[in-house]
């Protein structure tokens, strides 16, 4: 998994908690890297599931609920960060619409080997945008939070329908409806 | 604790605080920097490979053209010897008829200066033919068409014949030729004919260019280093002759080229020879070296390798020209001449007529041929290789199909002088070659040979003797 996920994370944890907070899961996670994490890095999904692991027994909040969040959290990084990959974009559909084709191929320019899921797009009119997630990691509620941090970034309000297709949640259909 | 304590401690936190700050902002900034770094780095690995792929197209495409080049060269230099092919027999069909008529009229009642004219004629057809024969040869060399035998020959004996075809030529002309024979014989495996050719023109060089003195023949055999049976060779031909400067002596392999053009005037010649001989030497895995001093002479050698091999257990058969011209079985053999050129038709049926053969039967082409042997009663055939309607080598096929009491002896008799088309006659199931223009000598060995051959089947012989040359 790509460093800046980490980085990102251990950011929102001291943002959200604190700086003891990122102290005390890296701690309690036992990760075999010690939590020294760059954004250009890979290291391994595996220390991601400890890291929410242990915050969620910290916190008392449920794993799904911290990735939702932190997956809402992150849009608004990644729009800070990379602000050239939703350059002309005007609304979250069309950033969402472009995830495949446009965001993961700059990905791919700075890091060949990432492994990104699979955001195709099923059916897309102006009120409603059905995807389709798939990914190994099946990390469908982090998706969840990006989508909705992409509705909150252009001030747009919408309902996410989540449904997933399979039963580890590694192919999920997503149906974004504005209201 | 006291309360300056406390401060210098909030103070020292603040202080690793900052610090840690620092450190984390510093981090960031050469994460930024690196992916900046990385996306430059991909743009040029893309214009890189952009141009790589260009390059690639423009390589693909010159490699297109130059084996379109590669393709057209092929083409003409295959277009040069199917036309030096073609023009090799146009040349010496009609040239075939003028020597042979010669020939005819040279043993026909004249008065000496008839007699002469005709010399002088029959001369200048045989250098012409000569002409010919070297401009083929140097071609087929440079098209690599070249192919050298590798049969056993005796190197002693064959300078033997060289040196005495030669003999009179140079007591016509004053001079002397010394041939330090080794004693015994050499027995080589090689290209006994071409070796023949190098031998012959290095001599002919020798007596045209030398006015008094000698020619020096030598030849010298010491076995190869770390080898069985590997023989080193040197010819060396030495006359006492007008010799070369250095600068002629520079360009005296180059086809035609003489060591000064003024002697193509005095000397006459093409200069095609030495060319060919240096082309043979080389196609021999061997060389020629020249020295020479203008005013002292020339030393020309032929170095190159060969493997020894002992004797043949029967040399070749020989064959002895009756005396007496018109052979005794001659006018009992039914002769069928297949050629299309009427005057090469006349030129052989003279020819024949001298030879004692008279009553000939005429075909003007192969399927003529093949319809009066299909009757039955011809035993012999001279036929022309290249005819309309029906080749000879086809004729020749289908005749080999019928079924007759006694197949013919089948001589080729052709205007093309390649050794493929001498192959080509065997393959089709003819007997014996004859390449023209025929002489009235090589045309009564032939007829000897086949009548021998002939007289041979008809004799009652154990079964299953092989078809073999008679020894006569």
């Amino acid at each position: 998994m790509k460093g800046v996920v980490f980085t990102e994370f251990l950011e929102m944890v001291e943002s959200r908690f604190s700086a003891d907070m990122v102290d005390d899961i890296i701690e309690d996670a036992g990760i075999k890297s010690g939590g020294a994490y760059t954004a250009v890095g890979s290291y391994p999904f595996a220390e991601m599931v400890a890291l929410v692991t242990a915050l969620s027994q910290r916190s008392g909040l449920e794993p799904q609920a911290l990735i939702y969040a932190f997956g809402h959290y992150l849009f608004g990084r990644f729009a800070l960060l990379y602000p050239y990959s939703i350059q002309g974009c005007s609304n979250a559909f069309m950033v969402l619409s472009n995830i495949e084709k446009h965001i993961h191929q700059e990905v791919h320019k700075l890091y060949p080997d990432a492994q990104l899921p699979h955001i195709e797009v099923l059916s897309s009119d102006e009120r409603c945008l059905t995807l389709l997630y798939r990914s190994p990691r099946c990390l469908a509620p982090l998706a969840s939070g990006l989508i909705q941090g992409a509705l909150d970034h252009f001030g747009e309000q919408g309902r996410i329908v989540v449904e997933p297709l399979n039963d580890e949640g590694s192919k999920v259909r997503f149906v974004v409806e504005l209201v | 604790m006291s309360e300056d304590e406390l401060a210098q401690l909030q103070d020292q936190l603040l202080r690793y605080q900052k610090r840690y700050q620092r450190e984390k902002a510093a981090r960031k900034e050469a994460e930024v920097l690196l992916e900046q770094r990385s996306r430059a780095l991909y743009d040029a690995n893309f214009e890189l490979s952009t141009v790589a792929a260009q390059l690639e197209k423009i390589v693909e495409w010159r490699m297109a053209q130059l084996s379109e080049a590669l393709l057209k060269a092929e083409m003409a230099a295959k277009a040069k010897s199917e036309f030096l092919a073609v023009m090799s027999h146009e040349i010496r069909t009609p040239l075939n008829g003028v020597l042979g008529m010669a020939e005819l009229l040279s043993h026909s009642k004249l008065t000496a200066e008839q007699g002469e004219q005709v010399a002088t004629l029959q001369e200048c057809g045989t250098s012409l033919l000569a002409l010919i024969n070297d401009i083929l040869d140097l071609s087929k060399i440079d098209a690599g068409k070249l192919t050298l035998e590798q049969r056993p020959y005796n190197l002693y004996a064959l300078l033997d014949s060289v040196v005495n075809l030669f003999v009179p030529k140079a007591m016509e002309a004053g001079l002397h030729i010394e041939w330090q024979r080794p004693q015994g014989s050499a027995w080589l495996l090689g290209d006994a004919t071409r070796l023949r050719q190098i031998t012959s023109n290095l001599l002919s060089n020798a007596i045209k260019f030398t006015h008094q003195g000698a020619i020096t023949v030598t030849v010298g055999i010491e076995p190869l280093e770390d080898t069985f049976d590997m023989k080193r060779l040197v010819l060396v031909i030495r006359d006492t002759g007008i010799g070369m400067t250095q600068e002629q002596l520079g360009k005296v392999f180059t086809a035609f080229e003489q060591a000064d053009s003024t002697t193509t005037r005095r000397y006459g010649g093409t200069g095609l020879g030495l060319a060919i001989c240096r082309r043979l030497a080389e196609a021999m895995g061997g060389r020629i070296d020249v020295s020479s001093e203008p005013g002292v002479g020339s030393c020309f050698s032929v170095h190159w390798v060969a493997t020894e091999t002992s004797a043949p257990a029967a040399e070749a058969p020989v064959i002895v020209l009756p005396e007496e011209a018109p052979s005794p079985g001659a006018a009992a053999l039914s002769v069928m001449v297949a050629e299309d050129n009427t005057v090469n038709q006349k030129l052989i049926i003279k020819l024949l007529d001298k030879l004692g053969y008279r009553d000939v039967l005429l075909a003007a082409n192969g399927r003529q041929a093949l319809e009066r042997v299909s009757q039955g009663g011809v035993e012999l055939i001279l036929m022309d290789m290249q005819m309309p309607e029906m080749d000879g080598l086809d004729a020749t096929r289908a005749i080999r199909q019928l079924e007759l009491d006694c197949q013919p002896h089948i001589i080729a008799l052709t205007a093309n002088a390649f050794d493929e088309d001498r192959e080509r006659c065997q393959q089709a199931g003819m007997n014996d070659f004859l390449s023209k223009p025929v002489s009235l000598e090589r045309l009564s060995v032939a007829m000897q040979r086949a009548s021998s051959l002939l007289s041979k089947q008809k004799q009652p012989s154990p079964a299953g003797e092989p078809d073999t040359q008679a020894s006569a």
